[in-house]
């Protein structure tokens, strides 16, 4: 075995060129995956990071009404007590109720749709990062009547500012329209444009009494502080919400568009990791027939000396899977240090911010990947590898010694 | 005592298209510690002999019996496994793994045998020792000479410890000294080890120091001397 690894390790140093050509490729090849994997990772990462942090929580709460139609009235029955039931559950670490309804926004001369959430300043700020996306202005828990939040896109939109008043109209429960004037507390941002143009922040107690419901609220939402028991947590508390008509989702049920973004890069990791390992593989076969058509005298040899079969198959899977590992594991090392060099200085994808914003992505990420994924590359480089030897193998092992002695190359 | 035994052994090439009669009913035996050349102008079927024997190829027709054992009947591994433990082979073209050394070159068939490691140390000088390369162990074969690489050949043959060595056409690249020096050697293998030697060759200096003599033409053996009858004939 020894001396099989030793002779195959040689070898592939007869051809240095060759061997660095494929031992370069193969690197640059693992070093593009890498830090593709680990800029799209990084994506994916922070976009649910903000969906779940900043809109959705990590459990949701709806009546079975409000999931069939939107409407203010349908709310979650008895919100307050199973609110504060939820709070004190020992998984979560915040939750919050909501009012949302659909409405229009408009100041002196413009207007606006708007999803009007009312929420509960104190419960949000500790459930969601609301607060910390403040840009002018103050948060809801402002000492003042009817404050808003509205974001920033929108107040240019109305050409309005902070301080200035705007008025908010909304069919209420009795399907009566109910216009009220809110002045702007403070301006927000969003990563996803949408939500600065459609999204405005009221205080749930102004907004419930408005619509004719105090102290009702169609949305609960709960954070965990272990987002791992996520699945435990849900299928515990829809057990114990049996036969009422209240739903509870995860986040990817109640955002099916993140579950959809989260697919779909998860399957675009997959293609370009499977596109990259064919190309390798076949740049692999390439060079290993060659290498083997080559010294097609010297397996014959090695043959008549008395070296079975199985130990040439394996000399050849050796030497392929050497070779690979060797640029494998340089574009491992290349790969590392470009992922720890980005994450410290951040790649700017401002020149596709517009399309990105979109889906919820920073204009800078820090990339970063996980441990796990090298070793998933590391093995799926050998596995690569060791298919890519089986075919030059397989015709090495064809090769009849007195024929192959008699060759001239 | 018979080492090898060839029963009216035939072999043609290409018998459907074209046919080669390379070899055309040979009966040869071969006697233990035998040092036989096979001689015979080229196409005469001498590689053809040496390559069935060897248990390379295999004979149209007719048998190869090697101590009891009929080699053509025996195939893929079993075949490989009967060559490693039974026949020693020196190419002309010297053949040794390059990117060995000389004495990893030696070592290597002692390796597949999977004999212990003092063993094969033990072999490995004294069979270096024997060949006079004592002091080019740590070479490569692109750092020897032709005839040190022809050397280092035989100290390979010889290190399975063989019941016999094919040599074909062992000293057609070597110029006259290497050559002599390497006849020196096997003869001297042959008559302390008892080694039975079997070679292909058109060297004239080689088959005067033969002590057997079996000439090829067309296939057929023309001629088959012993040691006192060659001076005479070549």
């Amino acid at each position: 075995m020894w001396m099989l690894l030793k002779i195959a390790w040689r070898n592939i140093w007869r051809n240095p060129t060759r061997s660095l050509v494929v031992m370069f490729s193969l690197a640059i090849g693992v070093w593009a995956t890498v830090f593709i994997l680990a800029i799209s990772d990084s994506l994916h990462a922070e976009s649910l990071r903000e969906g779940i942090e900043y809109k959705y929580g990590h459990v949701q709460l709806h009546s079975r009404a409000y999931k069939k139609r939107q409407e203010l009235g349908n709310t979650v029955p008895d919100a307050p007590e199973l609110l504060i039931s939820i709070q004190e559950a020992p998984e979560v670490e915040a939750a919050t109720a909501r009012l949302l309804t659909a409405g229009m926004i408009a100041s002196a001369g413009y207007s606006s749709n708007v999803q009007i959430r009312g929420v509960m300043p104190a419960e949000e700020e500790a459930t969601t990062l609301l607060k910390t996306r403040l840009t002018d202005g103050e948060y809801l828990d402002v000492d003042r009547r009817n404050p808003i939040i509205i974001g920033e896109k929108l107040m240019e939109k109305l050409k309005t500012g902070v301080g200035k008043k705007v008025v908010l109209t909304f069919e209420n429960t009795a399907s009566e329209l109910v216009s009220t004037s809110f002045r702007i507390a403070g301006t927000f941002t969003a990563t996803q444009v949408r939500d600065e143009e459609t999204m405005v922040f009221v205080r749930k107690e102004g907004l419930s009494r408005l619509a004719g419901i105090p102290g009702e609220a169609n949305e609960l939402v709960a954070k965990l502080k272990d987002p791992r028991k996520l699945d435990t947590f849900v299928s515990q508390l829809k057990g114990r919400l049996a036969g009422q008509e209240i739903v509870v989702e995860d986040w990817e049920q109640a955002a099916p568009d993140m579950a959809m973004v989260s697919d779909m890069i998860f399957q675009t990791d997959v293609i370009v990791t499977i596109i990259v390992l064919l190309a390798l593989a076949f740049g692999i076969v390439n060079t290993m027939l060659m290498a083997v058509l080559e010294r097609f005298k010297e397996l014959g040899i090695l043959m008549a000396v008395g070296m079975n079969k199985l130990r040439v198959f394996a000399m050849i899977v050796f030497e392929t899977t050497l070779l690979s590992l060797a640029g494998a594991v340089g574009g491992m090392a290349f790969g590392f240090l470009t992922v720890l060099l980005a994450n410290y200085t951040g790649v700017n994808l401002s020149l596709f911010s517009e399309g990105l914003s979109g889906w919820g992505f920073k204009e800078v990420i820090h990339p970063e990947l996980e441990a796990r994924v090298y070793l998933i590359i590391t093995i799926a480089v050998i596995i690569t590898a060791v298919l890519a030897s089986f075919y030059p193998a397989i015709r090495a092992l064809a090769l009849n010694p007195s024929e192959a002695i008699r060759k001239e190359i | 005592m018979k080492v090898i035994e060839t029963r009216n052994l035939s072999k043609i090439y290409n018998p459907d298209k074209v046919p080669v009669h390379a070899l055309n009913g040979v009966n040869l035996a071969i006697e233990r510690g035998e040092f036989t050349a096979i001689v015979g102008p080229s196409g005469s079927g001498k590689t053809t002999l040496l390559n069935i024997i060897g248990g390379l190829d295999n004979p149209t027709s007719g048998s190869v019996v090697v101590e009891g054992t009929e080699i053509a009947k025996l195939e893929g591994n079993a075949l490989i496994n009967f060559r490693l433990h039974n026949i020693g082979f020196v190419f002309q073209a010297y053949n040794l793994i390059p990117v060995l050394t000389a004495k990893e070159n030696v070592e290597f068939v002692m390796l597949l045998q999977t004999r212990p490691k003092g063993e094969r140390e033990a072999r490995v000088i004294a069979l270096l020792e024997a060949v006079g390369l004592s002091d080019k162990t740590d070479k490569r074969p692109s750092e020897l000479s032709g005839g040190q690489q022809q050397r280092v050949a035989v100290a390979r043959a010889l290190a399975s410890k063989p019941k016999f060595v094919l040599a074909d056409e062992p000293t057609a690249n070597l110029d006259s000294i290497s050559a002599e020096n390497l006849l020196d050697i096997m003869l001297k293998l042959n008559q302390e080890e008892n080694m039975t030697f079997i070679f292909s060759t058109h060297d004239a200096r080689v088959i005067r120091r033969a002590r057997r003599v079996v000439t090829l033409e067309d296939g057929r053996i023309k001629k088959d001397l012993v040691q006192n009858e060659v001076s005479i004939n070549f």
